[in-house]
C-alpha cells in the first residue's frame, strides 16, 4: 500500500488515495466524471 | 423460496429435467456412517457418491449462445411495501409457485399467514421497473401480461375473487394481448391508474390497505385487501459480468448485453462468433425469445456451415531488420503473440494476434507495422484534418469497439453536439502512440482527446491498461515542454455511451475555447522532434521508470 | 517502413459521397464536398450519390474504377461500422483489394449529430474526407488469413432461450454443448404455472 495523488485534467479537483502496487482500477473524478486523472508520486505543485 | 420444506436430497420439482435426485451438500450430512448414509443405503442403482466433485470438461467450440437469461428483482429495499415484513405480501414468482398444482400447497391457493384462501387480492405493478430512484428506469416488457394472466387465472378456478390492479400504464401490445387486457377487465378485475404510497398491515387479521390515487378519475381510493401481489420487475442476471469478460461484452445503459446494432443486429454480439438469446440482451416474453434463439441459432449455423472465417489483415508485422531485440513489445501483448527471447528478434504469431496495435505503439525504432493501422496511415490523417484552421479543432483518437461506437450511437440518437470535433479511428486507444498525439499538438490542434473502452470492456483483454501509461507519460512531457497538460484529455466511452460521447465533446469545445493561439504556438515549437539519439535514450528511461 | 503505399505506381483515388437521401445531405453541403474532394491530392474523380449502397450508387463504384483506373477508393457515408463489408466486398467485385477501400463517417459523426449547423457540420465533412484520403493514400493491399471453425457450439443457459437454440442447432446437425449451472434445465420458465397468451402450463 502507498498514498498516492490524483488530479483531474478537467476540473481540477485533487484528492489522494491508498493504492496497491499493480492495481488494475478505471479512475474517475468524483466531482466531474472525466477519466482524465493524472496521478502523481508525491503530492503535486499547488495549480495556480 | 422457503414457501415448503423438502429433504436434503431431492428433485427439485416434479417435472424437473432431468428427473434425478440431487443432493444439497450445504445440508447434507455425508457418509459419515454414524451421522446418516441412509440414502446411499437404499440406492438400489448405486448412484450416490458422496465424494463426487465438480469435474473440469474442456470442449473446443466454434460459435457462442450466450442465454443466461434473467434474475428477479427483489423488492425488499422497497421497504413501504413491506415485503418480509408482511406475511400477506408476495411476489409474483411466488404468486406462481402458490397457484400451481405441482406447488408447495398443491395448488389450493391460501394466503401465507393463516392458510385461508383470500378473497380480496391486490397487484402492484411496476416494482422495479421504469423507477429511476432505485436505478431501475427501464421497462420489464412481461410483468403487465402476467398480471392480467394471473388475474384471468384467478377468476377461472375461484370465480368470488375481487382483484384490484394498481398501475403506471398497462402495456399489452402483443399478439393477443389486448384481447386478454379486455378479458380480464370483462371479469370485473378493478384496473386504477396509480400506484400507492406504501402498504399498511392490520395487525388483527393480517389484512393488508393500500390508499392509491386514481389518476384517472382524481380521486383517493383506499382498498382493504387479504393479500397483495407485488408484480417485480427483472433484471440482469448476476453472472453477466463473469460472462462478459470472458467474452468481452459490453451492457447497455440497463445492464443488459449490448447487441452489435438495435435493429439491424439485434442477436450478434460484438465479439465474432457469440449471438444472443433471450432475455440478457433485453426483457422479453417467452415468444420472443424462442424467436430471438432461432435467429441466433440459424447465425450460428451458417458460421458453422462456412466452415472458416476470415481474419481481418489488421495484425502486426516485425520487421527483423530494424528490431532492436528488446523486447518490450513481447511484454505488452495482452495475447503473447509477440515471441521473444533475450538476444533474439520479437517475432509475432498472426494467428494469436488480435490487432489491437498496441506493440506498435510502443516499438521506439519503427520496426513493427500494424497493417491496416500504419503510423504513416494515421499521421497522414492528423495532418490532414489540422491543414486548415486547427485553432478551431477538437482532435479525437477513438478506438473501433466503444469509443467510436459510442460517437455512432450520439448519431443514432440524434444527440447534438459541437462540430468542432476531428475523430480518427484506431481498433484500440492502446494503438495511439506517443508521437501521434504529439503530432497533433505540432499541426496545431488546441485540444487532443484520447478515448477507449472502459476497463471491464477492452476489447484487448486489457490493451487499453497502456494507454493510460502514454497519456500519463504524455502529461509529463506536455508539463516538462511548458504546454499545459490539460490540453491533452483521456476519456472512457463505451459503445452504448452516445450520451456520454455527446457531453465529452461539448466539454472539449469548452476546453478548446479557453486555449490562446499563444499557447497553440509555443507548443508547435516546444513540441517539435528533438535530435534522434538524445530521444531515444531519454524515452528508453521513461520506459524503465513508469514500467 | 513503407513510406508509401502506391509501389511505385501512380496514385489515383475515387471519392463517393453520399447525400443519404436526406440524412447527410440534409445537414452538410454535399456538392460542395464533393467539389472540395476534387481539389485533394491524387483524387482523380469525385462523385456524389444518393444512395451509394444502393446498387446503383455501388456499380458507379464500379464503373469509376473501371472507367478512371482507380486504385484506391474513399466512400463518404455512414459509419464503418454498418457498411465496410458493403463497400469491401463492392470494390473487390470490380477488381480491387478490399483494403484499398477507406470510409469517412459523415452520417453518424456529422450530419445526425450537428442538424443545425449547416457550415460547421460541411466544413467537418470536408475534414473528415480529407483524412479518409489521406489516409487511402497509403492504403495496402493485404490478404486475409483462413480459419476453419471449429465444427461445435456452445450454448450457455438452459432456459427457453438456451433450451430452444441448443435444439434448433441440433436440428441443423451440428453439435451442441448446453451449459446450465443449476440443476435442472427450464430455467425461470418452468417455474411459472400458466404461462401468456395461450394460459397453458409452461413445461
Amino acid at each position: 500500500m502507498a498514498i498516492a495523488y490524483f488530479r483531474c485534467m478537467m476540473c481540477g479537483h485533487e484528492w489522494e488515495d491508498e493504492v496497491e502496487r499493480g492495481d488494475d482500477v478505471e479512475r474517475t473524478c468524483t466531482k466531474c466524471r472525466s477519466n482524465s486523472i493524472r496521478q502523481f508520486k508525491s503530492k503535486p505543485e499547488p495549480k495556480e | 423460496m422457503g414457501l415448503s420444506s423438502r429433504k436434503a436430497i431431492y428433485i427439485p420439482f416434479p417435472q424437473a429435467v432431468p428427473s434425478a435426485y440431487t443432493l444439497d451438500m450445504e445440508n447434507c450430512l455425508g457418509n459419515n456412517p454414524i451421522a446418516c448414509g441412509k440414502c446411499q443405503d437404499v440406492c438400489e442403482q448405486d448412484a450416490i457418491d458422496y465424494d463426487d466433485q465438480d469435474e473440469l470438461i474442456v470442449r473446443e467450440v466454434g460459435a457462442v449462445v450466450v442465454a443466461i437469461g434473467l434474475d428477479v428483482y427483489d423488492p425488499t429495499e422497497m421497504d413501504e411495501y413491506g415485503y418480509t415484513r408482511f406475511e400477506n405480501v408476495i411476489t409474483s414468482m411466488e404468486f406462481e409457485r402458490l397457484i400451481c398444482a405441482g406447488g408447495p400447497t398443491d395448488g389450493h391457493f391460501v394466503r401465507p399467514s393463516d392458510v385461508t384462501r383470500p378473497k380480496r387480492i391486490g397487484f402492484i405493478q411496476c416494482v422495479g421497473s421504469r423507477n429511476p430512484a432505485i436505478g431501475r428506469p427501464y421497462c420489464s416488457n412481461i410483468c403487465c401480461m402476467n398480471t392480467i394472466k394471473d388475474t384471468l387465472l384467478l377468476a377461472d378456478h375461484y370465480p368470488d375473487t375481487g382483484n384490484v390492479v394498481s398501475y403506471q400504464d398497462i402495456r399489452a401490445f402483443g399478439k393477443s394481448f389486448e384481447d386478454m387486457f379486455q378479458r380480464s377487465k370483462e371479469m370485473g378485475v378493478r384496473y386504477v391508474r396509480g400506484l400507492p404510497g406504501d402498504i399498511e398491515e392490520d395487525p388483527e387479521t393480517g389484512n393488508l390497505i393500500i390508499t392509491v390515487e386514481n389518476t384517472t378519475s382524481g380521486k383517493l381510493e383506499r382498498h382493504e385487501l387479504d393479500m397483495v401481489v407485488l408484480s417485480v420487475g427483472v433484471i440482469p442476471p448476476k453472472d453477466l459480468k463473469k460472462i462478459s469478460g470472458l467474452l468481452t461484452l459490453s451492457k447497455t445503459s440497463d445492464g443488459f448485453f449490448m447487441e452489435s446494432h438495435p435493429k439491424l443486429k439485434p442477436v450478434d454480439a460484438p465479439t465474432k462468433g457469440v449471438y444472443f438469446a433471450g432475455f440478457c440482451e433485453s426483457p422479453k416474453d417467452i415468444k420472443e425469445s424462442v424467436c430471438q434463439s432461432g435467429a441466433a441459432a440459424s447465425k450460428v449455423g451458417a458460421l458453422l456451415n462456412a466452415g472458416e472465417i476470415h481474419i481481418e489483415a489488421i495484425t502486426s508485422v516485425i520487421d527483423p531488420d530494424l528490431c532492436t531485440e528488446c523486447g518490450i513489445c513481447a511484454g505488452l501483448c495482452p495475447y503473447s503473440a509477440i515471441v521473444w527471447e533475450k538476444g533474439q528478434k520479437a517475432e509475432v504469431i498472426e494467428a494469436a494476434c488480435a490487432g489491437c496495435g498496441c506493440c506498435g505503439a510502443a516499438c521506439k525504432f519503427g520496426a513493427i507495422t500494424m497493417r491496416h493501422f500504419t503510423d504513416d496511415q494515421l499521421v497522414a490523417q492528423v495532418q490532414a484534418v489540422l491543414e486548415h484552421e486547427p485553432d478551431e479543432k477538437v482532435f479525437v483518437f477513438a478506438c473501433n469497439w466503444c469509443s467510436y461506437a459510442g460517437g455512432d450511437m450520439a448519431g443514432i440518437s440524434r444527440l447534438e453536439y459541437p462540430a468542432s470535433n476531428r475523430v480518427i479511428r484506431t481498433m484500440c486507444s492502446a494503438r495511439v502512440s506517443e508521437e501521434m498525439v504529439l503530432e497533433a499538438f505540432r499541426a496545431g490542434a488546441p485540444v487532443v482527446l484520447v478515448s477507449g473502452c472502459h476497463y471491464a470492456d477492452c476489447h484487448y483483454i486489457n490493451a487499453n491498461r497502456q494507454t493510460v501509461v502514454r497519456v500519463q507519460r504524455l502529461w509529463n512531457k506536455l508539463e516538462k515542454a511548458g504546454v499545459r497538460p490539460e490540453r491533452l484529455q483521456l476519456e472512457w466511452i463505451s459503445a452504448a455511451e452516445g450520451q456520454k460521447f455527446a457531453k465529452v465533446m461539448k466539454e472539449m469545445e469548452v476546453l478548446r475555447a479557453t486555449v490562446t493561439p499563444e499557447e497553440i504556438a509555443h507548443a508547435r515549437e516546444a513540441l517539435k522532434p528533438k535530435p534522434k539519439k538524445e530521444k531515444v535514450k531519454k524515452e528508453a528511461k521513461a520506459e524503465s521508470v513508469t514500467s | 517502413m513503407v513510406a508509401n503505399a502506391s509501389n511505385g505506381d501512380e496514385l489515383r483515388i475515387g471519392v463517393f459521397v453520399c447525400d443519404c437521401g436526406l440524412n447527410i445531405a440534409g445537414a452538410v453541403d454535399t456538392a460542395d464536398v464533393t467539389e472540395y474532394a476534387k481539389t485533394l491530392q491524387d483524387v482523380v474523380c469525385a462523385v456524389q450519390n444518393k444512395y451509394t449502397c444502393a446498387d446503383p450508387g455501388q456499380n458507379e463504384i464500379k464503373d469509376a474504377i473501371k472507367l478512371h483506373n482507380l486504385n484506391r477508393v474513399v466512400v463518404a457515408s455512414c459509419t464503418p461500422r454498418q457498411h465496410e463489408p458493403t463497400f469491401r466486398q463492392c470494390v473487390h467485385e470490380a477488381g480491387l483489394n478490399p483494403y484499398l477501400m477507406e470510409m469517412a463517417n459523415l452520417r453518424e459523426h456529422c450530419s445526425w449529430v450537428h442538424p443545425n449547423d449547416w457550415d460547421g457540420a460541411t466544413s467537418k465533412a470536408k475534414d473528415l474526407v480529407a483524412s479518409a484520403v489521406a489516409r487511402a493514400r497509403f492504403l495496402q493491399s493485404q490478404e486475409e488469413m483462413a480459419v476453419p471453425v471449429t465444427q461445435r457450439a456452445l450454448v450457455i443457459g438452459g432456459g427457453i432461450a438456451g433450451i430452444e437454440a441448443a435444439l434448433q442447432l441440433a436440428e441443423q446437425g451440428h453439435k451442441v454443448t448446453l451449459v446450465e449451472k443449476t440443476a435442472t434445465i427450464g430455467g425461470i420458465m418452468a417455474q411459472l404455472d400458466k404461462t401468456y397468451p395461450t394460459m397453458d402450463c409452461s413445461i
